[in-house]
């Protein structure tokens, strides 16, 4: 089947299974920084914002993502131009091998668009689909903080 | 590979016309489907855009389109009565990525027993209305035993009369994120120092879904100081019994289960002292 997406602003034809998942097609069609990690949600590893809500995308048939706004952290920022949630990812030292980084700062964003000033608690809780098998966590909830401070001095 | 197919109605009047076809089933948010075993489907219907993700409150009965999802009810449910039943369990539940894809229609339809949907659903007395071969309002426990209501048929909605009492949610699980082995909810209403109501539900037990008469009969009409607590666990030692569990034995997760539910009884004896 074909379906148009609307990827990072930018709308695709593209053409698929009608049993792909939208993760699938996204890293089929380029959109590599969407990682492939458990493939039932647990782990928040291909995290997109769907319509402005948190997913994982292999939890998504991509036919039911036809015509809605499709956002992956490339979407936000990327080296040229990061985002704060991804540069100050990058400055705390939140990112080691970096597989589930680009989850990690979707859910971010969607938590601070919710929610700009979080406590570490609604920071936990926000990010209890995101699984990093590096970090520890602790630099992560760091990154999170700086970046929110960030965001509201900037209104990004 | 045979053909699969996607239907995207534009009513519920066709989308209930589909289930006609062999093979085909609704897609609510998709998360109970398991990917690796699509080839038992020759096709999914797509509920979305039916306007079945809506959520009211009319004289005290709350009812839930079978496409709202979880956040949306926590969302809703919260904004209304603060810490319900419903934001306490289904905050519980999976993640927050799961929780925007979770439809309240799917778990249903679904019924598994870890889901943080069902006890609450059961202590509540929530009607589900079904539309299609079953059409009718059915109390939620029967959907629960009779598993060939739903068959081509549609679950639309759920109904519940909105509770404001005292309400206690414990989910039984290794990590966060696992799948609970058991859970306990308790409603409970005071008055004038005495249980005017008690529903008291155990998940995940033999008998999968558990109304325990026991507990509500030994607490309803009684001021906590006459309540015999250790003998109201001692007699639900017969009646409630375990598989083997993510969190241990059967043996154990007995030991667990009776325990916890003494602390809800506890936690509603200091509810109710608070109230005072």
């Amino acid at each position: 089947m074909t379906g148009k997406f609307r990827i990072n602003g930018r709308e695709y034809s593209i053409e698929f299974d009608p049993r792909d998942t939208l993760l699938t097609v996204l890293r089929e069609n380029g959109f590599t920084e969407v990682k492939e990690g458990c493939s039932e949600g647990t782990c928040g590893a291909c995290a997109v914002l769907l319509d402005g809500k948190v997913v994982n995308s292999c939890m998504v048939f991509a036919a039911t993502a036809i015509g809605k706004e499709i956002i992956t952290s490339r979407g936000l920022g990327d080296q040229n131009n990061p985002h704060p949630i991804q540069e100050a990812f990058a400055e705390v030292g939140a990112v080691q091998c970096g597989f589930c980084t680009p989850g990690f700062v979707i859910s971010t964003f969607y938590l601070l668009q919710r929610n700009p000033d979080p406590t570490e608690d609604e920071i936990k809780k926000a990010l209890d689909g995101n699984l990093c098998r590096c970090t520890g966590y602790v630099k992560i909830i760091e990154g999170v903080k700086l970046a929110a401070e960030r965001m509201k001095n900037e209104k990004v | 590979m045979e053909e699969f197919r996607w239907y995207y109605p534009n009513s519920i009047e066709e989308a209930v016309g589909l289930l006609e076809l062999q093979g085909v089933v609704p897609h609510g948010g998709g998360t109970g489907i398991i990917r690796g075993k699509l080839d038992r489907y020759k096709g999914l219907i797509s509920l979305e855009g039916l306007g079945l993700d809506y959520i009211k409150e009319v004289d005290g009965v709350v009812e839930i389109g079978a496409t709202a999802t979880y956040h949306d009810v926590i969302e809703f449910c919260g904004a209304v009565c603060g810490e319900c039943i419903l934001v306490k369990s289904l905050s519980r539940a999976a993640s927050t990525p799961l929780r925007n894809r979770i439809t309240i229609g799917g778990s249903v339809a679904y019924f598994p027993i870890w889901s943080d949907l069902m006890g609450p659903l059961i202590a509540l007395d929530a009607t589900v209305s079904i539309l299609g071969k079953n059409e009718g309002e059915y109390p939620v426990q029967e959907l629960a035993r009779n598993r060939s209501l739903k068959s081509h048929s549609l679950i639309k909605s759920l109904k519940f009369k909105r509770f404001n009492g005292f309400t206690y949610y414990y989910r039984a699980a290794r990590t966060h994120f696992d799948y609970g082995s058991f859970n306990i909810t308790m409603l409970a209403s005071f008055d004038d120092g005495v249980f005017s109501d008690v529903r008291f539900v155990l998940v995940g037990s033999k008998a999968k879904f558990q109304r325990l008469a026991e507990i509500e009969n030994g607490l309803i009409g009684r001021a906590p100081s006459d309540v015999d607590v250790p003998g109201l666990i001692g007699e639900l030692y017969n009646s409630i019994e375990f598989h083997n569990t993510r969190i241990g034995s059967a043996e154990y997760t007995k030991s667990v289960a009776l325990v916890e539910i003494e602390r809800a009884i506890y936690a509603s004896f200091k509810a109710m002292e608070g109230e005072k």
